[in-house]
């Protein structure tokens, strides 16, 4: 075997170990998006729901993500979640000084990315997912 | 456009739900090959405009706004029936003022200087302006408005707006006139002319009628001396005071019609005349008379040597102005004819 022809197989060898990782990563994800949307029913959520909830001003995704960051990490709000199925709202308010109407508008959302921030299931959505520094050190 | 990356979360030829980076749940156009659940692929997304979540507020406010103004024109075009569009400045000797609608029907007259006696007793509203000013002429003669000497009808239209520009013909309303003129029998100047809205304006301004001030303004362009307080009561008198003519000052928007000898065709006060007799101009300019209003026309309309022409009514301005004086015994015969006619 010449140089050039060790050369393309190195090349081939590579593309083809890329594109494993790819499949790989993409089954994988595809795991935790099916367990993400099975969990989101038990909360009567749907990929629907949150298409058309997700906010669209960035004040206002500021806003509920750092409301869904002080939720993941505050486990008894959380634990409260997880159990009732329902927002600790009054809590929450209380918690990060977020109107309860911003809050109950934004249940839907929030609820996601508390779950995806939360549980460790989900941590390679939260890992995927950048938030800001500045965020994380508000809350 | 920024790109970022999104986990494709379901997908159908359409469109594909994703999670992107930054925590947004979107949907976008499925991108072209294939999408899988799980896949990481890189999407463009627009940056969202101001006022993206008020696009339905936008689009009804738009909606609201185009009805708000179809609303508007129809209610506008609907009203405008009833809006006057020109009006007729009518004076003979006193001023009344005929507010016409776009169709050139009379929706109003409006008084000026004491002009409405005039029209008392008469229907004019709905009438064609034409019908209405020849009714108006009638009733002045048949009311006694008109002297025996020699009147003076003055019309102005006025445009109200650019729907009035055209809505009157001034030379159908000079021949109207002329037709009632010669019908009853009646005889005087008449000068039919155009005036503006500025004219109209100025004429209130100085407490005149609009074909007041119009000889008061044809009169200063001339350089003739006339007196606004005598043009304000008696426009005739004041235009005898001055010594000057309609004709003079109209050349060509006024015109003279003479008194017939009542049978009903349309012959002038010296058609009477012996028939193998030369005669001048049936009608003569106005310009070539004297101003007094109590000069007899008639008597100015004399035979001559030139060619005679009995089915001319009037004279129009642009006649040769060569009169001759007439025989004695011919002016008596023609003022004798009047007074029969009338």
């Amino acid at each position: 075997m010449n140089l050039e022809d060790e050369e393309l197989s190195r090349y081939e060898l590579d593309a083809s170990l890329e594109q494993y990782q790819e499949n790989e990563n993409q089954e994988f994800f595809a795991r935790v998006l099916e367990n993400f949307v099975r969990v989101l029913c038990d909360y009567h959520i749907t990929l629907d729901d949150l298409m058309k909830v997700s906010p669209k001003h960035s004040e206002r995704k500021q806003t509920l993500i750092r409301a869904a960051l002080a939720l993941s990490r505050a486990p008894v709000l959380m634990t409260h979640l997880q159990t009732h199925r329902l927002l600790p709202i009054k809590e929450l308010e209380l918690l990060t000084g977020i109107k309860r109407k911003v809050l109950e508008k934004g249940r839907k959302y929030l609820i996601a990315l508390a779950l995806i921030l939360s549980k460790p299931d989900f941590y390679p959505l939260k890992n995927f997912m950048k938030i800001p520094e500045q965020l994380e050190e508000r809350v | 456009m920024k790109k970022i990356k999104g986990l494709v979360m379901r997908t159908s030829p359409k469109v594909t739900g994703i999670f992107t980076e930054e925590g947004d749940f979107v949907e976008i156009p499925t991108p072209r090959g294939s999408a899988v659940v799980g896949q990481t692929i890189e999407v463009n997304l627009k940056p969202r405009r101001l006022f993206a979540p008020h696009n339905i507020i936008f689009k009804y406010a738009s909606v609201a706004a185009v009805l708000f103004l179809v609303l508007s024109i129809s209610v506008f075009y609907l009203f405008i029936p009833n809006m006057a569009v020109a009006s007729v400045s009518l004076d003979i000797n006193k001023g009344v003022e005929i507010l016409i609608n776009k169709d050139g029907k009379v929706i109003k007259v409006q008084d000026v200087n004491g002009g409405l006696s005039i029209v008392e007793g008469l229907s004019i509203k709905g009438l064609d302006v034409y019908q209405a000013v020849d009714l108006i002429i009638g009733n002045a003669n048949q009311t006694g408005t008109f002297n025996a000497t020699h009147n003076l009808i003055l019309a102005s239209v006025v445009p109200v707006n650019r729907w009035g520009t055209h809505i009157i013909d001034t030379q159908k309303l000079r021949d109207s006139i002329r037709e009632e003129m010669t019908r009853g029998n009646m005889f005087g100047s008449v000068v039919v002319s155009q005036a503006n809205h500025k004219i109209q304006q100025e004429a209130k301004q100085q407490g005149m009628t609009v074909n007041g001030y119009s000889i008061y303004a044809r009169c200063e362009e001339q350089g003739i001396s006339v007196q606004p307080d005598t043009l304000r009561d008696d426009a005739q008198k004041a235009l005898a005071d001055a010594k000057v003519s309609v004709a003079s000052l109209y050349p060509e928007e006024s015109f003279e019609v003479r008194a017939q000898d009542g049978k009903g065709h349309s012959t002038d006060i010296d058609t009477k005349r012996e028939p193998n007799v030369k005669h001048g101009p049936e009608y003569e300019h106005p310009s070539n008379m004297e101003s007094s209003p109590t000069e007899d026309h008639s008597s100015t309309n004399t035979p001559s040597t030139g060619e005679t022409d009995h089915e001319n009514e009037t004279t129009h301005h642009t006649a040769p102005p060569v009169t001759q004086p007439a025989p004695t015994g011919e002016v008596g015969h023609e003022n004798e004819t009047t007074q029969h006619s009338m």
